[in-house]
């Protein structure tokens, strides 16, 4: 059926187009920015000193640190208390405007990205988030979230991967999957989390591409797609019981978003505490090539050494385990996983 | 290949638009369950046609998408015209009068040709009738007479679902089918790390072990969305006609529980207006949404 529409049709017709990958998941827009954009924010949505302020800050920051992409955004904050946008009945007031809005702005989504364009020009870029909702702010562990109210922070790097020129990935370690239980990255540090994932990096050095190089390995963990089990859906009260000298199976996502290969070690850890090291003791562990851009779901078994005293332990892992890697990013090398492990 | 496509025929409607009605919201990360609570209206088709245009007035272009070959898994409210088998919906976006093009990123986009299931919510709305936008959209895989495959919005099959969400069906060995590998740190390894702190081995011992594994570019590549048999590798992929069996459960467990979405709009309501957007204090007013069904169990 698609495949006998002729290429003058496509061409006529492609106006949303998206940029078909058979080796990648990130989907571009056909417009995109020609300069580093100018974000215009509404300071009575993001006061000075505030949560949200900061919040979109980090956000904005996610993107802008990208190494090997030459697009970042500028933030400016100004005084306005109403603006037009290309989603409301004009065509907009070329300005890129950043603000908090009421619900039916937004129809009641958490966070909106409209853009007005001509050919592959874009003319404005307007983000708003609701209002009316209440939200998690600040750096939350997503897989140990307990209620419904959305993050923020992942908001914002979402509709902020909108305005770099991305449409929604059919991936869930992306920042750019469609649907809130999509965006399952978590990073393997605190500060990493809500971070742009491999998928969507490699789509913004697509976009902007840039001669700087990035070393960068990592590892996360989730729920297996599709998966009969749902352990690892846990929260941090949740204890598991296991004997020494028997197995546990952790899932977890090694990942590569640096921009060239990268050949690494993995080792998983049972430890005392929530900071997982390579002096922790050693469950097993793995060697990793992976090609740029690439992220890689594991589910594995482990023996916990019957020596191990019993006690109550974390289990996580650490990439790079003998930093033979000289990252940009060393702080996200580990993960801990939610929960404990109650050895007897 | 992997076309979107959509019309540009500017054809304007003579459809009028409430003013100032505010739309009731439907949760961007609905449940299955409130998926078919919210949606009094949910049919299968074809999308046949696609155009761009207006609601009355409005300066804000719609695309307007037409289905052909209608089949309603759920009609609790009256939608278009009952004695043909096409709809068409609409949403916010597409090309404007000084023939700029708006694109507002939520809005779910169709692929002509392709069959969808479609949830069409209850209430007032202004940018799209879908529930829950692209979380409403399915892909139908196969003919409906042979029990199609359910596939999410970007194509994906689904396995099941549960309290929160569709889960997306297992592909058998994908990575491993793809040429990727590793290679398990063996126990003289493991103990070197133990007793060296934890230090893997190093670099010559590493890279040999290492030095096993190739991976290229090409091995990772995976098939084009529409493929024959695609989806051969995948198990457990949810049909229709199960997914229509939950549909029937849900709503007539829910049914009359949400009377503010009962009957179906194809026209938007403009609550803003025409008078452009407010800037607003996040913490004015926010409150918590009231979700009875998110936790919902999955018969």
């Amino acid at each position: 059926m698609n495949s006998k529409i002729s290429p003058i049709l496509y061409i006529l017709f492609g106006v949303f187009g998206a940029v078909a990958s058979n080796s990648n998941a990130y989907d571009l827009k056909s417009h995109t920015w020609t300069s580093d954009p100018t974000m215009r924010v509404a300071t009575i949505s993001f006061p000075s000193g505030s949560i949200w302020r900061d919040d979109l800050e980090t956000g904005v920051g996610r993107w802008n640190g990208i190494n090997g992409m030459w697009l970042e955004f500028d933030l400016t904050y100004s005084n306005y208390n109403s603006f037009n946008t290309p989603c409301d009945n004009t065509s907009g007031d070329g300005e890129n405007n950043v603000a908090f809005v009421s619900s039916a702005a937004v129809d009641g989504n958490w966070g909106l990205h409209c853009s007005d364009y001509d050919g592959s020009e874009r003319l404005e870029s307007d983000i708003m988030f609701n209002a009316d909702i209440s939200w998690n702010t600040g750096i939350q562990d997503e897989r140990v979230r307990k209620t419904d109210k959305p993050t923020f922070l992942k908001v914002v790097v979402h509709e902020f991967g909108h305005s770099v020129g991305l449409n929604h990935f059919d991936t869930e370690h992306a920042v750019m999957s469609q649907g809130y239980d999509g965006h399952l990255w978590w990073g393997g540090s605190e500060t990493y989390r809500h971070h742009p994932m491999a998928d969507d990096i490699q789509g913004s050095r697509v976009l902007y591409s840039h001669s700087n190089g990035e070393i960068d390995v990592t590892a996360t963990n989730f729920e297996m797609s599709g998966a009969t089990s749902t352990a690892l859906w846990r929260n941090n009260s949740t204890i598991t019981n296991v004997s020494a000298g028997n197995s546990v199976n952790v899932e977890y996502s090694v990942a590569n978003i640096g921009k060239s290969s990268a050949s690494f070690s993995l080792g998983v850890y049972l430890s005392t505490n929530d900071y997982i090291s390579t002096s922790d003791t050693y469950l097993g562990g793995f060697g990793y090539v992976l090609p740029a851009h690439y992220i890689w779901d594991r589910d594995k078994t482990f023996t916990i050494p019957s020596n191990v005293a019993p006690g109550t332990y974390y289990i996580g892992v650490v990439v790079d385990t003998d930093n033979s890697l000289t990252e940009n990013r060393e702080s996200n090398n580990r993960l801990v996983f939610p929960g404990k492990w109650n050895v007897n | 290949m992997f076309f979107r496509f959509l019309s540009v025929a500017l054809i304007s409607l003579s459809l009028s638009v409430p003013a100032l009605a505010a739309p009731a919201a439907v949760p961007p990360d609905a449940t299955p369950t409130e998926l078919v609570a919210y949606s009094p209206v949910i049919f299968t088709g074809i999308a046949s046609g696609m155009r761009y245009g207006f609601h009355d007035d409005s300066k804000m272009p719609y695309t307007f998408v037409q289905f052909s070959g209608v089949k309603y898994l759920r009609r609790d409210s009256s939608i278009g015209d009952l004695s043909k088998d096409t709809v068409e919906i609409s949403m916010a976006g597409g090309l404007r009068e000084n023939l700029r093009l708006l694109e507002i990123d939520e809005m779910p986009k169709f692929d002509l040709g392709q069959r969808y299931l479609v949830f069409i919510r209850g209430g007032s709305w202004r940018l799209s009738p879908i529930t829950a936008l692209e979380k409403g959209v399915f892909r139908l895989h196969g003919r409906l007479a042979d029990d199609a495959l359910v596939l999410n919005y970007h194509g994906q099959p689904i396995a099941r679902m549960d309290e929160r969400q569709f889960i997306l069906a297992k592909e058998k060995s994908a990575n491993e089918s793809a040429g990727l590998a590793e290679q398990e740190l063996d126990s003289r390894q493991a103990s070197y790390m133990a007793a060296s702190s934890g230090r893997a081995p190093k670099d010559k011992e590493k890279e040999k072990a290492l030095s096993e594994i190739v991976v290229t570019e090409s091995d990772l590549a995976r098939e084009p969305d529409n493929a024959r048999g695609r989806f051969a590798n995948f198990e457990d992929i949810m049909t229709i006609s199960v997914l229509q069996k939950f549909i029937e459960q849900t709503a007539q467990k829910t049914a009359g529980m949400y009377p503010e979405f009962s009957q179906v709009s194809l026209t938007p309501v403009d609550p803003l207006g025409g008078k452009g957007v407010s800037a607003r204090s996040p913490s004015a007013s926010g409150t918590d949404e009231v979700r009875p069904f998110s936790k919902t169990q999955v018969d």
